[in-house]
């Protein structure tokens, strides 16, 4: 059964659609991540406009993490002032992003962009997973202790400016991290179409310094704003979120991720992270290719006016 | 349909033009409605030719439909530094946004080629503007670009053979739009040639519209784009929301 995209302008198939949201959700559910790094591939791998399917991915980031930030809220798991400041720094790179991103939609490289981005990222992403996974493996394997955690330094941060107190997460830290950490992550959601947990969560863990029982709860609160304030400016500046591509990818997402978290409970931790690094790298490879190998026409075309 | 050509038939017999042939064509629908389950559809363009009928006559008609005119971007990639970046582009006005031309037969064999030039008949004659190239061999290469881009996904069709003619009096023929095809006021255009002449000329409007909600979230998106997605965002969350509830009852 076709169904008709309006902004897209392209008809999909409507179980392609739903099972490719199910897929991402089994994915997400079974290693625990947000998906949304591998559903703009897999939207652009399928035919959709790469536009189409980052801004669209930013739009189902907000519907998927809804209920996951209920529940940590619930639970008192979210550092509500410190995911504000976040979600504040996170404005500001939403806009650089998606400035960047109409821009270079206007001279024609966004697509460049988009898949030059996904490379670089799930590159350094895939590599530095499989490189820590495996160790983790082999360690398991001869039986030897798990390395202690390292920390690292923080001298030159801990003598910036503004100090604020962060009750919840118990730290009296300068506001100019947690808003350039925010910032960072709203430039590469803007651009990526994704959540940025990925790289969110590390930074609350290692630069901010801030205790594993609120991190994926605040993580979950900032991306909700973040992704929603990109889908308002990518709808304002590329007029390219497909809302009916989301409810159809949410309604697969939802059955899928259930699928996925019983699934992941089979495999170890270790395991989970090697296989997904294995992915992150394939779907890295794909974009690689598309960029390295001649295309069939060297010419492409764009309507510019009706 | 068929009582239909009756009808006409009759009629052109009564109205007979000076060359002694007319046209009356018809499509069917008149109306697309690109709606949430288009997935293409196609139009059937028949009609019939009145008049007296010389077995010794050759009879062709050509027809084409041609949609409402766009400006589009050609872009063209090279190689740099090892990947494919696109480098040039060029902007080509007039361009229709949907065309499909449907013979007879081979055109060249129909009719010469300074009239299908005169004309813009065919996908190789199509009155394009190509801006801001002086170079002719540039030029044509862009413009190559363009329609065999459009060519890929059926949006420019070429059927040379794709109009039948039945007892030199009926003609029809199939023409399929995609489900990419643009909205607008599409232009149906069936001449008759015989032996080589153009002898009757008819055109048809065939209106393609986005309806109902699609219609309503398209325009939404392009008129009030803030408005579009406050609103995208809010039916996110809330059904983000509503199938959390779902999954955590089950």
């Amino acid at each position: 059964m076709a169904l008709y995209l309006p902004i897209a302008e392209m008809s999909l198939n409507v179980f392609l659609v739903i099972g490719l949201g199910a897929v991402v959700g089994f994915l997400s559910g079974m290693f625990g991540v947000g998906g949304g790094f591998l559903m703009t591939p897999f939207l652009i791998f399928i035919g959709v406009p790469p536009t189409v399917a980052v801004a669209t991915g930013a739009n189902l980031i907000s519907a998927s993490s809804v209920s996951g930030a209920i529940a940590h809220f619930r639970r008192g798991g979210i550092d509500v002032k410190m995911g504000t400041v976040l979600i504040i720094g996170g404005a500001v790179g939403s806009v650089v992003g998606a400035l960047l991103f109409a821009y270079l939609k206007s001279i024609g490289q966004v697509d460049l962009l988009i898949s030059l981005a996904y490379v670089v990222f799930l590159g350094t992403l895939g590599i530095l997973m499989l490189r820590e996974s495996v160790a983790a493996l082999l360690r398991t394997r001869r039986g030897s202790p798990p390395p202690p955690r390292r920390r690292l330094p923080k001298g030159w941060l801990r003598a910036l400016p503004f100090k604020m107190r962060f009750r919840t997460s118990r730290l009296y830290i300068s506001v100019l991290i947690p808003l350039g950490v925010g910032a960072v992550v709203g430039v590469l959601a803007a651009i990526l179409g994704v959540g940025g947990g990925f790289i969110m969560i590390p930074a609350m863990i290692y630069i901010l310094g801030m205790p594993t029982n609120v991190v994926v709860g605040t993580s979950l609160y900032q991306i909700i704003f973040v992704t929603a304030i990109i889908t308002v400016l990518h709808a304002v500046g590329t007029q390219s979120v497909d809302v009916i591509l989301t409810l159809l990818l949410l309604t697969g997402a939802v059955i899928g991720a259930q699928a996925g978290a019983r699934y992941g409970l089979r495999l170890k931790a270790e395991q989970l992270r090697a296989l997904l690094s294995l992915l992150v790298l394939g779907v890295c490879v794909r974009m690689a290719l598309d960029l390295a190998l001649e295309p069939a026409d060297l010419y492409s075309i764009a309507v510019i006016a009706k | 349909m068929r009582g239909l050509l009756v009808i006409a038939a009759l009629v052109l017999v009564a109205g007979r033009s000076a060359h002694g042939r007319e046209l009356v064509p018809d499509v069917s629908p008149g109306i697309v409605e690109l709606r949430y389950d288009f997935a293409g559809t196609d139009l059937l363009l028949f009609g019939a030719i009145g008049g007296e009928n010389r077995q010794d006559e050759q009879l062709d008609i050509v027809i084409t439909l041609t949609g409402p005119k766009e400006t589009i971007l050609v872009r063209r990639k090279a190689r740099v530094a090892g990947i494919w970046v696109n480098v040039d582009s060029v902007r080509v006005a007039d361009a229709p946004g949907f065309y499909a031309l449907a013979a007879t037969r081979g055109l060249d064999a129909i009719v010469d080629e300074s009239f299908l030039q005169e004309a813009g008949l065919g996908l190789a004659h199509l009155p394009l503007r190509v801006l801001d190239v002086p170079d002719a061999a540039e030029r044509a290469a862009f413009r190559a670009g363009l329609t065999r881009n459009m060519a890929a996904v059926d949006l420019y069709q070429q059927r040379e053979g794709g109009v039948r003619l039945l007892e030199r009096r009926l003609f029809r023929t199939d023409i399929r739009l995609p489900s990419t095809v643009p909205a607008g006021v599409f232009l149906a255009e069936i001449r008759l040639f015989v032996d080589g002449r153009l002898t009757a000329e008819r055109t048809l409007d065939i209106h393609v519209d986005k309806t109902g909600f699609e219609r309503t979230v398209y325009l939404l998106a392009t008129r009030a784009p803030l408005l579009y997605g406050v609103t995208a965002v809010f039916i996110a969350l809330l059904s983000g929301w509503i199938a959390g509830m779902i999954a955590a009852r089950r």
